[in-house]
């Protein structure tokens, strides 16, 4: 009889891990040992009970909670549950003290806390100084050719204007508007001149002066827009006209011309 | 699947709990379970399998995707298994009747588990391997649950306990040799 093998090797020849020559000298042992054959038996019955072990199943009320908690812990945090999460911290901070005093205070303070905040977000926006129904002398004294010029001007501009900032998104535009809209610019910038050069008063009168020198910024930026840039720039003109009251002043001036030019 | 559990982790690591819970909702039974059988009461299994997703997600940032996503999760129930078998040992110093109330746990399992059937004749059909089971030590009980309710290779059961093939393979020959002897006792 062979020497017996270890119980790694014993171990190993059950689960199949033994090269094929130490497999077969197993073998070969365990037709003569008795003690090793009942070593190999006795392993292999445990692991049948093992394998036929069946778990017993959770009561449904804890794997409900299981469940419930997991889906609650990593639920999709929407918008409306912050404000909903913000909302009861604040009910919570407000009207959880014991004191009536003392929730008056917290209550006053969130009031003033808001008011503040809302000034702060809701600023209203700067309106120029120009009143349509009120002309200075200066431009009283403009000629009928020159008011039906600006009134034109205007009219114009203000076109130009809405249609750069209803352009569609970025990648949405066509080419060919963007270009429409530099000859446009093109030709406005034209009549800008015409305005400096004729029209020397309108330049010399605040606030009617900053308003064209900003018309006339915007024109000439679009219409030396190159073919490759001309949709970054178009972009840009888009973005300033949204954060100015640029479109507003430009309606109100067109107004005040149009109220001139009734008057001759 | 594996891709998609990919896709999932990749969202998940950009913070994306949705895509998360759709990687716990895949996997939680079967973390349930190993918890079970590493606690040995659904009561423990619940809080650790709980535990190991929170701590999973904590730690998506570091699961570099050398391995599978399953892989290193039961990684993770092992560890907070371990964990939790010694805040247990802590805590048996403080509670005498500790095994008391494991008692009156498991058995509240089955009476809503299967009030037909006798309490005694359940417990004896269950508890018998259960029993057993907890009085090998934990590296041998991982080992075995590992290799024979959750079909893992010793390649595997190795890279989830982080320790060579052989010691895993040392670790199982010996918790079948007392099964073995346990189960006799108990004969």
């Amino acid at each position: 009889m062979t020497t017996c093998p270890s119980k790694g090797d014993l171990y190993a020849f059950i689960e199949g891990n033994q090269k094929p020559e130490d497999n077969e000298r197993i073998r070969m042992h365990l037709n003569s040992c008795d003690a090793c054959r009942k070593n190999i038996h006795d392993l292999q019955l445990v692991q049948t009970v093992l394998l036929h072990r069946k778990r017993p199943t959770p009561s449904k009320a804890l794997l409900n909670a299981y469940q419930d908690n997991l889906a609650y812990e990593f639920r999709s945090v929407t918008t409306i549950d912050r404000l909903k999460e913000t909302i009861k911290t604040v009910y919570t901070f407000v009207f959880d003290s014991r004191p009536l005093s003392v929730r008056i205070a917290k209550a006053v303070a969130l009031l003033v806390v808001g008011i503040l905040i809302g000034r702060l977000i809701f600023q209203p926006i700067h309106r120029p100084t120009l009143d349509p129904s009120k002309p200075s002398i200066v431009l009283l004294s403009m000629t009928p050719a020159d008011i039906k010029f600006m009134t034109d001007f205007c009219t114009q501009s203000e076109i130009w204007l809405l249609a750069i900032v209803n352009m569609p998104k970025t990648e949405e535009t066509d080419p060919s508007d963007l270009q429409f809209n530099r000859e446009i610019a093109q030709r406005l910038l034209l009549k800008t001149s015409i305005i400096g050069d004729k029209i020397q008063h309108i330049q010399n009168e605040q606030p009617y002066s900053k308003f064209f020198n900003r018309v006339e910024q915007l024109l000439l930026e679009a219409a030396n827009a190159s073919d490759d840039r001309i949709q970054e720039v178009s972009e840009n003109i888009k973005q300033t006209i949204k954060s100015s009251a640029l479109l507003y002043e430009t309606q109100h001036v067109r107004e005040m011309f149009e109220t001139l030019s009734k008057g001759t | 699947m594996i891709g998609q559990d990919s896709r999932l982790i990749r969202e998940a690591k950009a913070g994306n709990k949705r895509a998360f819970g759709k990687l716990v909702k895949k996997y939680e039974k079967k973390i349930l379970f190993l918890s079970y059988d590493l606690c040995g009461n659904y009561e423990d299994a619940k809080d650790v399998a709980q535990d190991v997703f929170i701590k999973s997600f904590e730690k998506l940032s570091q699961f570099e995707e050398r391995s599978e996503f399953l892989t290193w999760l039961y990684r993770i129930t092992v560890n907070m298994a371990i964990d939790f078998h010694r805040q247990q040992k802590r805590s048996r110093h403080r509670f005498v009747n500790d095994d008391l109330s494991h008692a009156q746990k498991s058995l509240k399992e089955i009476e809503i588990l299967n009030p037909s059937k006798t309490m005694l004749e359940e417990l004896e059909q269950r508890d018998q391997i259960e029993h057993v089971l907890k009085k090998l030590s934990l590296n041998q009980r991982t080992a075995t649950v590992l290799k024979y309710f959750h079909h893992k290779t010793t390649k595997e059961i190795a890279d989830i306990m982080g320790c060579q093939e052989t010691t895993v393979r040392n670790h199982i020959f010996r918790a079948l040799g007392n099964l073995k002897k346990h189960l006799e006792n108990l004969a």
